[in-house]
């Protein structure tokens, strides 16, 4: 009996240890790969250790292009992106939960549809809009197609559909305002689901590449993940100040996941309850 | 209870403060000279071409620039298919006040903006500047920038592929390490005595020759047969949109894919399709092909493991005399309705292409001086002199019909792998010769006829 649980976790343990190395391997080899010198990027086998551990790709990764500056301007991007997505989502989703009203199916599965489009496709429109607004070169131009997030206001809905709506009857005739409902109810209840939805967001907006480079001409407001591509070049072979920059880039979600990962797993499991 | 209203109420007036100001915040750009012209350059330099052109950039502001009261702003715009993209954007826009005065983009950028009314073309410039003469030019990047006999963009970053090979490995194999190849079958004969096999019998520790020809290698393969060849019509789309392949009718693709099904049979061919550069300076393998402008990192990343050689592509047969075609990049103008702005980008262009300008930026990147003056200059003598490999690839340049061009068609992208997967699936799948031809031309003749049918 005892053996056979025993040996379940001995399972369970090992598949989690391959699964882990293979998710954290390129984490580490990029982390490492920046104290590599020139010639140890291209000797035969890879290294896993390099010999010595110099700053001097950081140094060059920190001059070569205003990194910190694009750091900022992601950091912003990001953020506030997340903060106002976030805001719509939960005003979104907590009306399709709560409330009924006309339209309300037709305006649910409109927001779903845009989930269909591949965001590559709207790209070109996008930037039409965008600059007809003469918001090219503006945080608000970068920002503008995270603001509603579909994903978001979806897995949100899952999830406040899991709160009985008798809660809200009773609340209502307690009276207690729809609000204060949402900021004392529902948002505690859904604390997990909006955290992970909040941290996800953050990453997607932070790793995006292309649409923050189509809408900004001026370098100044350019996010990191252009200037990831500033340090390299195709005919290149100098990866070090490259893989300095992606370390620095990894750094800050780090201790993030580390610290919450027991909400984040709540919550992915929460979303994925209720149909 | 109210206690709890305040609490929450700070942070979000905060956060409201915050949002407002940053959204509509813009980033500080440097403060300008009002009677100086400003024009805009959006280029895909990075690493070490990026600092080569900021160099440049800064000695034309602080020479030309300052004298003719012209400031330049030389904007990096993510990779050469993302400053097409930028400009494809802007275009379709009908925006030219989105556009940048100057952009360099590769033979993929090209077909979005040669037929756009905001490109001016660059004869015209040429035409009306008694100064400047085309004859300084390479006469090869002029016609790979030329499209239906106008010359449209200004060569800027030209290069041309280049066989690599290792010396030690052509000694150890009993090669004469002074005479690589010279064409396809004797690559064949060198590639089966460079190939090493492991103790095992099994693995390869060394190929004799590695890669999977592509568009890139193939206009150079196709283009020096029977004098001078194209994949398709029309040029290789240098005289309009092409409308079908040539290289079947011709009989070129075929002779090319006989000549490459040899090189495979001798076994010393290695069917890598990514990180060939890799593999080379690994000592993985003991040739192969890439563009002249890797020479630079190749050399400094092998280091003194072995010595490294260079040599003309070898040639389909003993016929195939064209040479080589130029790929690299080039340089747009585009029209900001304003005189002052045009002048200064033309004056800024001639500056990049004058004969010094390109001996800095031949000596930083390794790609060719498109400026004929600049061979001629003691200082380019004694950097060939000192790194005779760039003498092989220059001489090959020289050698090559400045006819051949490079493709312009449309899915470029899939193309590249649709050949690439095409080659492979002939060698290691036992296609014949006659119906790789057949099934990859009417492929890629559906691109070209779709694109046709969108684009009348």
């Amino acid at each position: 009996m005892m053996t056979t649980r025993r040996m379940q976790h001995m399972i369970n343990a090992i598949v989690a240890t391959v699964l882990g190395l293979i998710v954290i391997f390129p984490i580490y080899w990029a982390f490492i790969a920046s104290f590599f010198s020139s010639a140890e990027f291209s000797s035969w086998p890879p290294r896993l250790f390099p010999s010595s551990f110099s700053f001097t790709h950081y140094v060059r990764a920190l001059t070569q292009s205003p990194l910190l500056k694009f750091m900022f301007n992601s950091l912003l991007v990001s953020g506030l992106g997340t903060i106002v997505r976030m805001i719509i989502a939960i005003s979104a989703a907590f009306s399709v939960a709560f409330f009924s009203f006309r339209g309300k199916r037709i305006l649910f599965f409109l927001l779903l549809g845009t989930m269909m489009l591949p965001p590559d496709a709207l790209f070109i429109e996008n930037y039409l809009t965008v600059s007809r607004l003469g918001l090219v070169d503006s945080y608000l131009g970068i920002m503008s197609v995270y603001l509603l997030g579909p994903v978001q206001v979806f897995m949100l809905r899952q999830s406040f559909k899991s709160i009985p709506k008798t809660y809200h009857e009773i609340a209502t005739m307690d009276g207690c305002g729809d609000f204060r409902f949402l900021f004392s109810v529902v948002l505690p209840l859904s604390r997990s689901v909006v955290l992970t939805l909040s941290l996800h967001s953050f990453f997607t907006i932070w790793n995006t590449y292309l649409w923050p480079l189509l809408v900004t001409n001026d370098p100044n407001m350019r996010t990191a993940q252009v200037g990831i591509t500033m340090l390299g070049y195709a005919d290149s072979l100098d990866y070090g100040p490259v893989f300095a920059a992606i370390s620095l880039m990894v750094l800050p979600s780090v201790p993030i996941f580390v610290l919450m990962r027991n909400r984040i797993a709540e919550g992915i499991k929460a979303g994925m309850a209720v149909g | 209870m109210l206690k709890r209203r305040i609490r929450y109420r700070v942070p979000i007036m905060l956060l409201l403060l915050i949002v407002t100001v940053a959204l509509f915040g813009r980033g500080v750009s440097e403060s300008q000279n009002q009677q100086k012209t400003e024009i805009e350059f959006w280029h895909p330099n990075s690493g070490l071409l990026g600092e080569a052109m900021t160099e440049l950039t800064e000695q034309f502001n602080q020479t030309i620039g300052e004298e003719k009261q012209i400031v330049v702003r030389e904007i990096y715009q993510g990779k050469a298919t993302d400053v097409a993209t930028k400009l494809r954007a802007s275009l379709q826009a009908q925006r030219p006040q989105d556009l940048p005065d100057l952009a360099q983009i590769d033979a993929t950028g090209v077909m979005d903006v040669r037929e756009s009314d905001y490109m001016i073309p660059i004869q015209n410039f040429v035409e009306a500047d008694p100064d400047f003469s085309l004859e300084q030019l390479q006469p090869g990047t002029v016609l790979s920038m030329t499209y239906k006999d106008v010359m449209i963009g200004m060569p800027f970053n030209a290069s041309t592929i280049l066989l690599y090979y290792n010396k030690d490995a052509f000694s150890k194999a009993g090669l004469d390490p002074e005479r690589p190849p010279e064409t396809l079958a004797e690559l064949a004969a060198y590639a089966k005595k460079l190939k090493i096999t492991a103790p095992d019998g099994k693995s390869i520790t060394q190929y004799g020759f590695a890669g999977v020809p592509s568009t890139y290698e193939l206009v150079s393969w196709i283009g020096q047969q029977q004098g001078v060849s194209y994949i398709t019509d029309k040029r290789n789309g240098h005289d309009g949109n092409p409308t079908q392949v040539v290289w079947d009718t011709d009989g070129t693709l075929a002779t090319f894919l006989d000549a490459w099904r040899n090189v495979y049979e001798s076994g010393g061919l290695g069917n890598l399709t990514s990180d060939v550069r890799q593999q080379f300076i690994a000592g993985k393998t003991a040739m192969f092909v890439i563009s002249t402008s890797s020479l630079a990192t190749i050399l400094d990343s092998v280091g003194d493991r072995f010595t490294v050689g260079a040599g003309y592509l070898p040639k389909v047969d003993e016929t195939a005399t064209g040479g080589v075609n130029i790929g690299g990049g080039a340089i747009f103008i585009f029209d900001q309705k304003n005189d002052a702005r045009r002048a200064a980008a033309w004056e800024f262009l001639k500056f990049l292409t004058s004969a010094e300008s390109q001996l800095l930026w031949h000596q930083r990147t390794g790609y060719f001086p498109v400026n004929m003056d600049t061979y001629e200059l003691d200082e380019f003598k004694q950097h060939t002199d000192a790194n005779p490999l760039f003498g092989v690839a220059i001489d090959q340049l020289h050698d090559s019909d400045p006819r051949i061009q490079s493709v312009w068609w449309p899915n470029s992208y899939q193309a590249y792998y649709d050949i690439q997967n095409a080659v492979i699936e002939m060698l290691e799948g036992g296609v014949s010769t006659d119906q790789t031809v057949q099934s990859l031309s009417e492929r890629l003749n559906r691109y070209m006829q779709e694109y046709n049918r969108m684009n009348p």
